[in-house]
């Protein structure tokens, strides 16, 4: 990619002025309509609370640190979740890839264990596994490890074959091949995997947590919405948001190579 | 003895399917150390297929490959290496890492992998792009990295399959001139695979023109002028009888593929 | 001619192999469990048994509980595809169209796209109570963010020369739309409407496991808690048939429209 040392040219500084101002337009749209409703409106605090009970709500549960130990909770449950389905998903992929019958054989069955709503298994999974930690992380890392493995598999078998043409051209070894050239030319597509895999795990774990849990910050969400703590609710489904914001933004630093 | 023998050798595709294909009918030819010879010969007529064949990724039918009088039955980059037409860099991987990947593959140790590859990028002239990637190189640039890739095993045989077939006419040009001193420096035996009537002869000790499918050695022009060469060769009578001999004789190939394709057709209809 | 490039298309033997394995590791599967539950290594009551499993399916294809639950399931992912679906494609086509509002708004799509959307359920259940509206709700919002992230991406493979060609002969916008840029996203398209079947359907039937007093997922829920995991286990069963047989419907009717592709 060229690199352009220029400021920004006049026209770019006007053209994200003009993005910024309607992102705020949105903004503003949204912020004044849930005024509207709060007040003209009428539509009850119950379900909508003052929007200063809400940020009022989030710098306090900012401020305690039984927020940040359920976010703890919240995350390495996450975290082992995705790590678990990651080594696994990776694994099987590689291993299942290097037959064309045993891959062909795994390919449809990780498809249709992609597409099966998982979701209907939960309160079985909550039968088998209990309620504690473990069955977060085992149930998410169930969701996670079939489209992260389906990926690696097919990234895996449809390397272009002018790259393969190379490696049998200078002798390399099949470990060779497999991490010098099918990992390389793959890895877009295993990416994609752990993408969805990492997207499906935070779901499936708040999901899991609002479920049936007694600690976590989906947890928390249930327990005041049910008491009918609606701002505390707000304020704390705004900080789990920010939370796998994060936790996304990282990830793609990590996953990133240096030649894209 | 010859550097490579090719000996009545003869390649098919899809043996024994309906598919079945001759690509190369009965080939013989050798190669001698040091020497540069060119293919050239009509679209499809199984250059590529020799090529590979010569250098182990294809198996013969019939017929055999030797390599200092031993068959070649795989590829063996010590002895011949590639260079291919579409480059084949690793874009996942740096240009060091290519230059230097190719000796990997061949069982050489990272560290002595990477400092050949410095020295190779080095005398391809891109010593400071070792930490790029691909993709920030120009095609000229990403042919010398598969060059050096291949000087790497320093090879007593270079196999090109239209190493500039993918660039324009300037960077063939430079590029060209760039890779007569190092051949020349490096000594290798060289085959290559052209489509360019001024380059076949312009590089060659020896010209192959080969016919339409099912691909022959139609003819084997020795071409005496001492290498390297000047640009001026280009303008001299020997050169320009060259070229219009070679014109003339693509043409014919050419035509008999046409004839026997549009025959064949119509038997099928 | 064993050092030749590999063919790309696998032969049709290794197909059919493959199928036979499958059908055989599904059956090995479903046998291994029954005999485990027999033996009692597998807790029967825990875990039920296939030969349950199948009698269960028999009885609720019958059960006028489960199949008013499959209806009102039926609907509110119709409901929720179509909303869903249509206001994502709608969305998709303006972000693909519109470079400036979609360098303002894609990204806010796009961080949804990341963020758990099961967090808003508690919320959806505050505004639409505990009916099937919520469900709806739910469906919509996941299949809308879906849809418009893929039709945004099948926009964009719409290469800039097409429409160069497109203004070069003087086409119109509509002409454009509907001869270049139309089939040219037509995969990212469909992709994003089976997207929209999946999540669409996934959506309404978390909401109902989660919070509803309808349909199936409040069905399942329902079983679960009184231990009747044969019945919990052949209505997922049959959701899941249900999905899995959508998504191959829909990927062979897409091969089918999107032949000219290879
Ligand atoms: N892997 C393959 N399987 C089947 N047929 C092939 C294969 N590779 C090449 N062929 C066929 O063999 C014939 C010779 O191909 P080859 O690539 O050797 O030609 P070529 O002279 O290099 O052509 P070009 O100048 O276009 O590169 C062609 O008809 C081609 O279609
Ligand atoms: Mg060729």
């Amino acid at each position: 990619m060229p690199i352009t040392l220029t400021r920004p040219g006049r026209r770019v500084v006007r053209r994200q002025a003009t993005i910024w101002a309607l992102r705020l337009a949105l903004l503003l749209a949204v912020l004044g309509a849930w005024r509207y409703a709060n007040t003209a409106g009428e539509v009850s605090p119950l379900i909508l609370p003052q929007l200063s009970a809400v940020t009022d709500s989030f710098t306090q549960l900012v401020g305690s640190s039984h927020t940040w130990q359920q976010a703890g909770i919240t995350v390495l449950e996450m975290l082992a979740a995705f790590t678990i389905a990651a080594v696994g998903g990776l694994l099987c992929g590689f291993l299942l890839s290097r037959g064309p019958v045993i891959a062909r054989t795994a390919e449809p069955l990780l498809a249709w264990g992609y597409m099966f709503p998982l979701a209907l298994l939960y309160p079985l999974f909550l039968l088998w596994v209990g309620v504690g930690m473990g069955s977060k992380i085992a149930y998410a890392a169930v969701g996670a490890f079939f489209p992260i493995t389906y990926n690696t598999i097919r990234g895996l078998r449809s390397v272009d074959a002018k790259y393969l043409q190379v490696g049998r051209a200078f002798g390399a070894s099949s470990l060779q091949v497999d991490f010098n050239i099918k990992f390389g030319a793959a890895r877009p597509m295993i990416l994609a995997g752990l993408r969805i895999g990492s997207s499906i795990v935070t779901i499936f774990v708040v999901l899991a947590e609002l479920l049936g849990s007694q600690k976590g910050l989906g947890h928390e969400i249930e327990q005041a919405s049910s008491r009918l703590m609606i701002a505390d609710s707000y304020a704390t489904v705004l900080l789990l948001i920010l939370i796998t914001i994060v936790l996304q933004r990282v990830m793609e630093r990590l996953l990133r190579a240096k030649h894209e | 003895m010859s550097l490579l023998t090719v000996d009545n050798l003869t390649v098919k595709y899809g043996v024994d399917t309906k598919d079945e294909l001759l690509a190369c009918h009965e080939i013989d030819l050798t190669i001698e150390g040091g020497e540069f010879v060119t293919i050239i010969g009509p679209s499809g007529c199984g250059k590529s297929t020799l090529l590979h064949t010569m250098g182990g990724l294809i198996s013969p039918t019939d017929g055999a490959v030797r390599f200092d009088g031993v068959p070649v039955t795989k590829p063996n980059p010590r002895n011949a290496a590639f260079v291919f037409q579409d480059y084949s860099l690793f874009p996942w991987k740096s240009v060091e890492e290519n230059a230097g990947m190719g000796l990997r593959f061949a069982g050489a140790s990272k560290a002595e992998a990477m400092s050949q590859a410095k020295t190779q990028l080095e005398f391809v002239g891109l010593k400071d792009f070792g930490e790029r990637y691909p993709r920030a190189l120009s095609g000229g640039m990403q042919q010398r990295v598969a060059i050096a890739r291949a000087l790497a095993l320093e090879p007593k045989l270079l196999l090109m399959d239209e190493p500039f077939g993918a660039l324009d006419e300037q960077t063939r040009r430079n590029l060209g001139t760039d890779l007569s001193r190092i051949l020349g420096e490096a000594g290798q035996a060289v085959v290559m695979i052209t489509h360019s009537l001024d380059e076949a002869i312009f590089w060659a000790d020896r010209i192959v023109v080969m016919s339409a499918r099912p691909g022959r050695i139609a003819e084997e022009i020795t071409v005496e002028t001492p290498r390297p060469r000047q640009l001026e060769f280009m303008t001299t009578k020997r050169f320009q009888d060259l070229r219009v001999h070679l014109f003339e004789q693509l043409e014919v190939h050419q035509r008999d593929a046409a004839e026997r394709d549009a025959s064949s057709s119509a038997a099928v209809v | 001619m064993s050092s030749t490039t590999a063919a790309r298309t696998e032969p049709r033997s290794v197909a059919r192999a493959a199928l036979w394995l499958r059908a055989a590791f599904v059956l090995a599967v479903l046998v291994l469990w029954e005999v485990l539950a027999e033996v009692g290594v597998v807790d029967e009551e825990f875990a039920s048994r296939p030969s349950a499993v199948f009698q269960a399916l028999g009885h609720l294809a019958v059960d006028s509980q489960a199949l008013g639950a499959a209806g009102e399931t039926m609907a509110a992912f119709l409901t929720a595809f179509a909303i869903g679906t249509g206001a994502g494609i709608v969305t998709g086509v303006v972000f693909g169209l519109n470079r400036l509002l979609r360098d303002a708004y894609f990204p806010i799509v796009m961080v949804l796209m990341v963020v758990p959307k099961s967090v808003f359920l508690p919320l959806l259940v505050l505004f639409f109570g505990l009916g099937a509206t919520a469900g709806i709700a739910f469906g919509v919002l996941l299949a809308f963010v879906h849809v418009t992230v893929n039709v945004v991406a099948g926009l964009d493979l719409v290469e800039q020369k097409f429409y160069d060609v497109g203004r070069a002969y003087g086409a119109r916008p509509t002409r454009l739309f509907l001869d270049v840029i139309l089939p040219g996203a037509a995969p990212g398209i469909f992709a994003g409407i089976w997207h929209g079947i999946r999540n669409g359907f996934v959506g309404v039937v978390i909401a109902q496991l989660f919070v509803s007093t309808n349909g199936i997922g409040y069905l399942v829920r329902l079983y679960s808690n009184n231990f009747q995991i044969d019945n919990a286990m052949a209505l997922t069963l049959a959701m899941a048939a249900l999905v899995i047989l959508t998504g191959s419907l829909w990927s062979r009717l897409e091969s089918h429209l999107t032949r000219w592709r290879d």
